[in-house]
């Protein structure tokens, strides 16, 4: 209810703080544009418009389905070949480059054009039931594999053939697993089986301005929202409101919401402009929700406006590139899925995402979100946020307000998760530049030592209470322990339901069902108990023997990946 | 209504409250005064649940004030001013007003009474806050810090940018809310006004409550009155000062005998002073020992 208020009161403020002249001015062409944009989809921003140049002949039952499509450029036939086009639609034959990643990510998207102008024909037949005479249901079981690693080829149902199984009756075609087209290379050979979906599009332009549609006005959001708070901390006005009856969550809470809601205001009208549908825009919340609780805490923690400037201008680029750079493979799913513009750029294609993935692409964002604003909220006290003391010292105290009682330990354990795999994302990439051999060699010990460190946190946190009224070190070992392993193998489950097409991910999936697959589920619990045990332990017995506990979490958990390494291979 | 017992605040290895206990009663001014440094900003911030103790308690009409509903009851005034320039003084006044759950109404006609009595012209209310005086500034904050009518009144260095007229208006008002059964604790330096108004005094230094009491016992503490003379003749101690003796003497029965002593002389008594030992003194003494 005070939040509430102090968001009213905020926005009351906020409002007479604004030119309303300028707002009016802003605010009818914002709505202008969108109303255009709503109402006239021709006009919406397609940055894959002519984006592929095809050369067909005039008579050639290939084309219309170029012609309807927007991304391809077609152009009649001049009988010089490709000879610059990226397809060449003769007849009932397409010809492309296959030293051309441009011609073949052509292929791919025509292949898809081709699908659809297919099925909007069939649709429009009077007779539903001849135009879909079968019905089928595809029903996926384990296959044997065959020597060599590859799945065994399954049999395939033919769209011009008789169907193997299914009922008759009318219904969308489903999708084929072939080609409905033969595709020869230049030297003439036809090619059947080739699968586009394999391609990368030759740049992937749209991802990158989605990013930036909604990234960029959250952004301007977020900056007036951290300035306003960053004041109240410089300024020393939030002195007042930690005085108010108000709780740090609703102090925080209510200054933040106004911009929050504006915000996302603002992603439904770009989400309406792109024809991103729900999942679109509840993909954009995941990050927008991260850099909302990622700049409020920046806000709360900066020791000036010069500070929080280069902070923020760190943080929104870090967003940006992970966002933008997963975004880059859509041919790898578990990698383009890791940023959910991918799941935003999915849904204006109209391709289907699953829950898992969709989850996979905006977990991580929003439950980092989360911990960002807990910690947020463990910074808004007097003594943390307007003292002078170390950075260091400020977090474990800002941490150890949040991670008070057995539930909030538990949480910490799992909210420190989503970092550590960013971190250890980043010493892989970092790493990789140095070679695959030597970034496997580093990775391990930087891993561990990620781990150790995310999981110490909030373990030397919880030994700043005072003596009286701290819990038992082991219960804090425990819990963190818990919490982490708890996050962690979600994770992975999370991703072999998700992706079922990883390399060995059917297996892992299938092995988690077994004796031993569970015991090399749960064998990580026990490491993370133990190590996070040895670090609290450690905490209780000062300085050196914070240091000793760590050392000995890292010894312990770096010997066990050691020892699974050498089983496993 | 304010009770604080064994309150203690470490922030590392640095102690800067060190086990105080503190009772401010319905209807009594308490004053906390001592030197910079001596641990006051911190014990009101405890007092206001803006600080966590390291140990010890501290009870606002029986409740933590660290929970937030608690803190309803408290009346806060920092030293500095900390206030929104943009808004008026009126918007500043409802903005905190609805902070505190207060209805619309009932905040503009507290918010009216309270600017009057503080004697904040009129013309100012629709100002931006950004433009007035500092006096007039604080007089804003401390109606802020009063505007929800609370049980328990903690005002550090009210009178702080106050000119004389104002800070003998706050004294009055102070003097009115203890009437009226407010609970106050006020900390200041200027030590004339915690003289002024305050019926207990605790005299806070390195972290500890070194002395406590009404001024008169406090004063008691710092020594006896002291008692200046003025004579035709000499005396014991006396000094020439122009035509006249003057001499101090420590305790009225060596006083008594200064003036047997100018009577026998067939000298005239011109002037007998009682000093009485200042707040000041008194904190003088603290600091040196």
């Amino acid at each position: 209810m005070g939040g509430l208020a102090l968001a009213r009161m905020e926005t009351r403020r906020q409002g007479r703080r604004i030119d309303p002249r300028g707002m009016a001015v802003v605010l009818t062409l914002g709505l202008a544009l969108g109303a255009l944009f709503v109402l006239s989809p021709g006009l919406a921003p397609d940055p894959d418009q002519g984006l592929y140049s095809v050369k067909a002949t005039p008579g050639s039952p290939l084309r219309p389905a170029a012609e309807q499509d927007g991304r391809f450029r077609v152009l009649d036939d001049d009988g010089l070949g490709l000879d610059g086009a990226d397809l060449l639609l003769r007849n009932r034959s397409v010809r492309y480059d296959d030293g051309s990643e441009r011609s073949l990510a052509a292929l791919e998207a025509y292949d898809q054009a081709l699908r659809r102008w297919l099925d909007k024909r069939l649709l429009q037949e009077a007779d539903q039931a001849a135009a879909f005479p079968l019905e089928i249901t595809v029903v996926y079981e384990s296959r044997d594999m065959v020597a060599g690693g590859g799945p065994e080829p399954s049999p395939t149902p033919d769209p011009t053939g008789p169907a193997p199984t299914g009922t008759g009756g009318p219904g969308p075609t489903p999708g084929p697993t072939e080609d409905l087209v033969d595709a020869v290379d230049p030297a003439g050979e036809v090619r059947r089986g080739l699968r586009p979906d394999d391609l990368d599009p030759p740049f992937p332009i749209r991802s990158l301005l989605l990013t930036f549609a909604y990234v960029l006005p959250a952004s301007l959001l977020v900056q007036l929202h951290a300035s306003d708070l960053h004041a109240e901390r410089i300024r020393r006005r939030g002195v007042l409101l930690l005085a108010a009856p108000l709780r740090p969550a609703q102090v925080l809470g209510g200054k933040s919401l106004p911009g929050l809601v504006l915000a996302g205001l603002l992603a439904v009208v770009v989400t309406l402009a792109l024809g991103a549908g729900p999942l679109g825009f509840l993909a954009s919340l995941s990050f927008i929700a991260f850099l909302y609780a990622g700049i409020t805490l920046l806000a709360v923690l900066a020791r000036s406006p010069r500070e929080l400037t280069l902070l923020q201008v760190a943080m929104t680029t870090l967003l940006n590139v992970f966002l933008f750079l997963p975004a880059m493979f859509p041919a790898l799913p578990p990698v383009a899925f890791l940023s959910p513009v991918h799941v935003i750029a999915s849904s204006m294609r109209g391709d289907p995402v699953g829950l898992g993935p969709f989850l996979y692409a905006t977990l991580p964002l929003t439950l980092s979100a989360f911990a960002l604003g807990a910690l947020a909220v463990g910074f808004t006290r007097e003594e943390i946020m307007f003292s002078v003391r170390g950075m260091v010292d400020r977090l474990l105290d800002a941490l150890e307000a949040v991670a008070r009682g057995r539930w909030r330990t538990f949480l910490a354990g799992l909210l420190v998760v989503p970092f550590v795999f960013a971190a250890e994302l980043t010493v892989l990439v970092l790493s990789a530049v140095l070679g695959l051999q030597v970034a496997l060699v580093l990775f391990l010990p930087m891993s561990v030592l990620v781990e150790e460190v995310a999981k110490g946190l909030p373990v030397w946190a919880r030994a700043r209470r005072p003596l009286a009224s701290r819990a038992p070190p082991w219960l804090v070992g425990v819990l963190v322990g818990t919490g982490f392993f708890v996050a962690e193998k979600g994770a992975l489950v999370l991703t072999l339901v998700g992706f079922r097409d990883l390399p060995y991910g059917p297996q892992a999936l299938a092995l988690l069902g077994t004796g031993p697959g569970l015991a090399l589920l749960m064998a990580p619990l026990l490491v993370h108990v133990l190590t996070s045990v040895a670090m609290a332990v450690g905490a209780t017995r000062g300085r050196l023997g914070a240091w000793a506990g760590f050392g000995l979490a890292v010894a312990a958990h770096f010997a066990y990946d050691r020892i699974l390494l050498g089983v496993a291979f | 209504m304010l009770q604080a017992t064994g309150l203690h605040k470490a922030y590392g290895a640095t102690e800067a409250v060190r086990g105080i206990a503190v009772e401010v009663a319905p209807g009594r001014i308490v004053g906390l005064v001592g030197n910079n440094g001596a641990g006051k900003t911190t014990s009101i911030k405890m007092f206001c649940g803006l600080v966590e103790p390291t140990s010890g308690t501290v009870r606002v009409l029986g409740g933590d004030p660290l929970r937030a509903p608690v803190r309803k009851d408290i009346g806060y005034l920092p030293e500095d001013s900390p206030l929104y320039e943009d808004l008026t003084p009126v918007g500043y006044l409802e903005h905190f007003g609805a902070l505190y759950g207060m209805r619309r109404n009932d905040i503009a006609a507290r918010a009216t009474e309270l600017l009057h009595r503080l004697r904040l012209d009129a013309e100012y209310w629709k100002v931006p806050i950004g433009r007035l005086s500092k006096g007039s500034a604080r007089k804003v904050a401390l109606a802020r810090a009063l505007l929800h009518d609370p049980a328990v009144v903690v005002l550090d260095e009210p009178s702080s940018g106050l000119d004389p007229a104002t800070q003998r208006v706050l004294d009055r008002f102070l003097l009115e809310l203890r009437d009226q059964g407010k609970a106050i604790l006020l900390s200041a330096h200027d030590l004339e006004q915690v003289e002024r108004v305050c019926d207990e005094v605790l005299v806070m230094h390195r972290g500890r409550i070194v002395l406590s009491g009404t001024l008169a016992e406090l004063r008691g503490r710092a020594g006896s009155t002291r008692y200046r003379l003025r004579a035709t003749v000499a005396f014991e101690g006396s000094a020439p000062d122009g035509p006249d003796h003057v001499g101090h003497v420590e305790d009225w029965p060596a006083a008594e005998a200064c003036i047997q002593e100018v009577r026998a002389a067939d000298g005239r008594l011109l002037d007998l002073q009682a000093e009485s030992p200042h707040l000041a003194d008194v904190l003088m003494a603290v600091s040196e020992d």
